[in-house]
């Protein structure tokens, strides 16, 4: 997984003479050969296709990630919500990033509660394609960030108003970088801890007689 | 193909039409000359229309209106909306009676060519009816994803199609949006009642509130249905 590939100069210049776009976003649930368990998504309304390269159209997925055949669903027209996180996370403040797919189905959210795919480690690609006049892709998916899936969580919030929708969303959490030395430290420096890890071991077994307000009072010899 | 209930124009006419393609671009603000750079992420948009003043007084309109409206079910369930198009489309000059909906179709199209998912260039073999022309509205009914809306962007070339008919001619055409299921050769265009399979905007619901005399003049709106 590259973070930030080398976008050569023909990709660069339809980048910069493109007025249309594809965002594309891909969760890689499982190793490159059943690339099928992968979740795609992509701002336009339809679905877009992964095709093999020709003389006149290039590949049309991320490289080396997607196989012919798989399929972008169209998540429909980007909310502004979406687009304020993407920015944040395409100028690399963000380190942790939580993607949110709203009004997802019943029956899919229930099929999800049954069995849910374990994301932790997965990683995930953002990426982003010009378009040209047509919508068809200039150049294969670039990619544009990338992180590492932690958890998923299913949200709805309660409705407190009658003529309010339920909205059932899916919450992605990915980071990315150095988010994960944030995170507390596994060690405690208890007895218990050190006989659970060196039996015998008798460093810590007088840590109890320390703790805080307790006065250790100095030696009178 | 899935089988969604067609609204019933018939009934439910409406006295105004809008029709739109849904777009979502971004600017990046303006420059000293005042001219905006924007770009764009949707990939074709999504159709939306409006029926407008829809006028009600039958009693067998209104309850086409209280079916039709539970069968939305405040935007959960997609309904195949008509676009009204007889002024506009290619139908032969010669005097033709005003067509039915699922009748025998006038305008005869079908494709030139298969076309994969997602493609925007598209060939056209028109065996009865006028000249295409950039503008003209037409559907097809996909396997999946049911009937979807498409309009002719521009006409690039058309030439005599030798293979079948004799009248017949084969067009390339751009189309927006671009297809959302892919086609085979010989697939049947819808261009007499262009339909979409549409549902009612988020929020959005159809209530019966007849005024007096029983008379309702409601306006809708309908957006496409997301692709399954």
């Amino acid at each position: 997984m590259t973070a930030y590939p080398f976008i050569s100069f023909d990709e660069e210049e339809a980048f910069r003479e493109a007025k249309n776009f594809g965002l594309f976003f891909n969760l890689s649930l499982d190793t490159a050969t059943d690339g099928d368990l992968s979740v795609r998504l992509w701002t336009g309304v339809g679905d877009y296709p992964v095709r093999p390269e020709t003389t006149d159209t290039p590949f049309t997925g991320f490289e080396s990630v997607d196989l012919e055949g798989d399929v972008y669903k169209g998540m429909g027209v980007l909310q502004e919500q979406a687009l304020s996180e993407l920015e944040v996370l395409l100028n690399g403040v963000s380190e942790q990033v939580k993607f949110s797919l709203n009004s997802v189905p019943a029956d899919i959210a229930n099929k999800i509660d049954e069995a849910a795919p374990i994301v932790k480690g997965r990683p995930v690609r953002l990426g982003l394609a010009p378009l040209d006049d047509l919508w068809q892709p200039v150049t294969p998916i670039q990619q544009m960030w990338s992180g590492i899936a932690d958890y998923w969580a299913m949200q709805m919030d309660p409705v407190t108003r009658e003529d309010d929708a339920a909205v059932r969303s899916i919450i992605l959490t990915v980071s990315s970088g150095f988010t994960s030395r944030s995170r507390p430290r596994l060690v405690s420096y208890t007895d218990a801890q050190q006989q659970l890890y060196y039996p015998g071991d008798l460093i810590f077994n007088r840590v109890t007689r320390y703790v805080t307000s307790y006065t250790i009072a100095w030696p009178s010899f | 193909m899935p089988s969604y209930p067609t609204w019933d124009i018939f009934k439910l006419r409406p006295s105004e039409l809008s029709l739109g393609l849904g777009s979502q671009s971004f600017s990046g603000g303006r420059n000293v000359l005042g001219i905006a750079q924007s770009v764009n992420y949707d990939a074709g948009g999504v159709w939306k229309i409006t029926y407008g003043r829809i006028e009600i007084f039958h009693p067998a309109q209104h309850r086409a209106w209280i079916a039709a409206s539970v069968r939305m079910n405040g935007g959960v369930m997609p309904m195949n909306i008509l676009v009204p198009v007889g002024y506009v489309n290619p139908f032969p000059t010669t005097p033709q009676e005003f067509t039915e909906v699922d009748g025998t179709p006038i305008i005869v199209a079908e494709m030139g060519d298969g076309a994969g998912l997602y493609a925007s260039s598209i060939f056209i073999r028109v065996i009865t009816g006028a000249t295409l022309e950039a503008g003209d509205l037409f559907s097809i009914n996909h396997a999946t994803v049911g009937w979807r809306l498409y309009s002719v962007m521009n006409v690039n070339n058309s030439t005599d199609s030798p293979t079948t008919d004799e009248d017949a001619i084969l067009y390339s055409v751009d189309i927006r949006p671009p297809l959302r299921e892919a086609v085979s050769q010989g697939d049947a265009l819808e261009f007499d009642w262009p339909r979409c399979a549409m549902k009612l905007p988020d929020g959005e619901s159809m209530v019966w509130s007849p005024a007096g005399w029983w008379r309702a003049r409601p306006t809708v709106n309908f957006i496409e249905f997301p692709t399954p």
